[in-house]
């Protein structure tokens, strides 16, 4: 996937006019949102209101939904994400998904990350645990697996499984990264050190987060969006959302008041 | 003036106390509670004697059998052909056919089998055509064999031209076992759970690269299950091997594997217990037992070693 580098500033990803529907049911309704590279977009909105359905489209999880039928385009760096010559596995590569709750998957913890590479092709044993290590390292849990790694990772604790799944993304370098609900049931440390991770990378990444968390939201983001029953009120800079709200909608909902 | 409002309410907590039945605080037996003792004791009961009841019959007829085929089971009853119209000798040449037309049918059953399964469960929309399929693979599972017989005769034996032999039968045997084989993949398939493929996906495997990664690994012993069930099936069925490739009698070189070819036809235990019990008369008594056992033993001994490659197979799975 070698393209020239893309502008910096200009929009990494764009929705234009997207709605998506799970047979009968309308999931999202022509959205219109942009996301930049060295931005965190926070995707905020009660329980079904399509922030997951969003995340997922982006790399395109949702295909494997019966009933999923979609309208509108993604552009991915102008790219259209659902041009039936684009490489989905390659597309699931540069747009990392980590989903809620996070995935364990059968296995030792080192296979756990060690497989997105051997997936993605890669063969020599050294540069795979080259890779896994510092992919730990990122999400700093190395220290506490070091010496189990040939462990079973079912046995790990909800928030080591984020960490898991997190450096198993990240261990692709995707340039995209899409993260459901971080944060839900995790320990305090965990969080922290999880926001500090995507304000490190958000210089080289596009961050889009949905949390259900209104004040990781306001801590952890750039820009946010406001999401409701599928359709998208309100997008703006994160401090001027929170404090002057457009719409009543979003201000009730951040307020609390829902 | 505050007194009356307060004793009011200290004496309703008395009143509340007293509408409990006479002695029900918490642990005290009641007719009720003892009711319910008494039915979960029966209960186990039940269930544990039917639980026997299940095993006894089997013991009995395995003791039976043993019993009666005692003084004829020797190596050489296994090694040698039947002689003088199979009312002496061994049952070399049926075991053996055995062997073969079980060997063989699995090997065309499984990989069909479960390569279809893996397909209607992994790939296939959820559309009419796979619907249909999938009714088909539930009907022909219930098809009685004989039915199986006379296809395999028209469709192999007549047809395709392969004439009686080995082939035809193993082939008829192996469309008797494949929709069983395809229920039980997909079943052991389906068992999988889903966010293992998602996020497999997610780390950008392709859809084959997530079934050999993760969905079979962690599929293949309830996949050995429903293999290890077709073994007993295709052994002891006798109906599709009839008019397909099983005769009468034939002698074979005694104690050598490769005694039968792909075109010959072969004896079978199955076909052979029938025969020496029912055909042909002043069969020594102990014969058909002999043969009996043979064939259970033969049929556990095959389950044995597939069930230990499942438990090797399970114990190598984490999670």
């Amino acid at each position: 996937m070698a393209e020239e580098p893309a502008n910096p500033s200009a929009p990494a990803v764009v929705f234009c006019g997207f709605s998506v529907w799970f047979g009968e049911k309308q999931a999202l309704q022509d959205i219109q949102l942009s996301a930049c590279r060295g931005q965190r977009l926070a995707l905020i909105g009660a329980a079904g209101s399509g922030k997951s359905t969003l995340l997922r489209s982006l790399n395109r999880s949702n295909d494997m939904i019966p009933g999923y039928r979609y309208q509108g385009s993604i552009l991915l760096d102008d790219r259209d994400i659902h041009d039936p010559r684009i490489d989905v596995a390659a597309l699931r590569r540069r747009v990392g998904l980590v989903g809620t709750p996070a995935a364990v998957l059968p296995g030792s913890i080192f296979d756990n990350v060690a497989l997105a590479l051997k997936m993605a092709g890669e063969q020599s044993k050294q540069r795979i645990f080259e890779k896994v290590q510092n992919g730990l390292m990122k999400v700093q849990i190395w220290d506490r697996v070091k010496d189990r790694l040939q462990e079973s990772a079912a046995g790990l604790t909800t928030s080591m499984i984020l960490q898991l799944s997190l450096a198993r993304t990240l261990v692709l370098e995707p340039e995209v990264l899409l993260l459901d609900e971080p944060g839900a049931g995790l320990d305090h440390q965990v969080v922290t050190m999880l926001e500090d991770l995507l304000e490190d990378l958000k210089e080289t990444h596009t961050i889009l987060m949905a949390t259900n968390d209104l004040k990781q939201a306001a801590r952890a983001s750039d820009r946010t969006a406001f999401f409701q029953c599928g359709s998208l009120v309100e997008c703006g800079p994160t401090r001027l959302l929170f404090t002057r709200p457009q719409s009543e909608m979003t201000c009730n909902f951040i307020t609390e008041r829902f | 003036m505050i007194s009356p409002a307060h004793t009011n309410i200290s004496r309703e907590i008395p009143a509340a106390d007293a509408a409990l039945p006479q002695g029900a605080a918490r642990f005290t037996e009641t007719p009720f509670s003892r009711k319910k003792m008494r039915s979960e004791s029966a209960a186990e009961y039940v269930f544990l004697a039917m639980t026997l009841l299940l095993v006894a019959p089997l013991l009995l007829i395995l003791g039976y059998l043993l019993y009666q085929a005692w003084p004829i089971l020797s190596l050489d009853f296994l090694l040698t052909n039947p002689k003088r119209g199979m009312r002496a000798g061994g049952i070399w040449s049926p075991l053996l056919g055995t062997f073969y037309l079980v060997f063989l049918s699995l090997v065309i059953a499984t990989p069909i089998g479960v390569l279809a399964a893996v397909y209607l469960n992994e790939y296939a929309r959820n559309n009419w055509f796979t619907r249909l399929i999938q009714l088909a693979v539930v009907n022909l599972s219930g098809v009685p064999s004989i039915v199986h017989a006379l296809f395999g005769l028209g469709a192999f034996v007549l047809f395709a031209g392969i004439g009686r032999s080995i082939l035809a039968a193993s082939l008829t045997l192996a469309i008797m076992t494949l929709p069983v084989i395809i229920a039980g993949t997909k079943e052991a398939l389906s068992s999988v759970p889903q966010s293992f493929r998602e996020a497999c996906w997610n780390v950008g495997a392709t859809r084959w690269q997530t079934i050999r990664a993760v969905v079979l690994p962690n599929a293949v012993s309830g996949i050995l299950t429903g293999i290890i069930l077709q073994v007993s099936r295709a052994a002891g069925e006798t109906a599709p091997i009839l008019f397909t490739g099983a005769v009468f009698f034939k002698a074979i070189s005694e104690g050598d594997l490769l005694a039968y070819g792909l075109f010959d036809q072969c004896m079978a235990l199955s076909m052979h217990l029938f025969t020496i019990s029912t055909q042909v008369p002043d069969v020594p008594h102990a014969l058909p037992y002999g043969t009996a056992i043979v064939l259970l033993g033969a049929v556990l001994c095959i389950n044995a070693v597939s069930i230990l490659l499942r438990i090797v197979l399970r114990s190598r799975k984490k999670w």
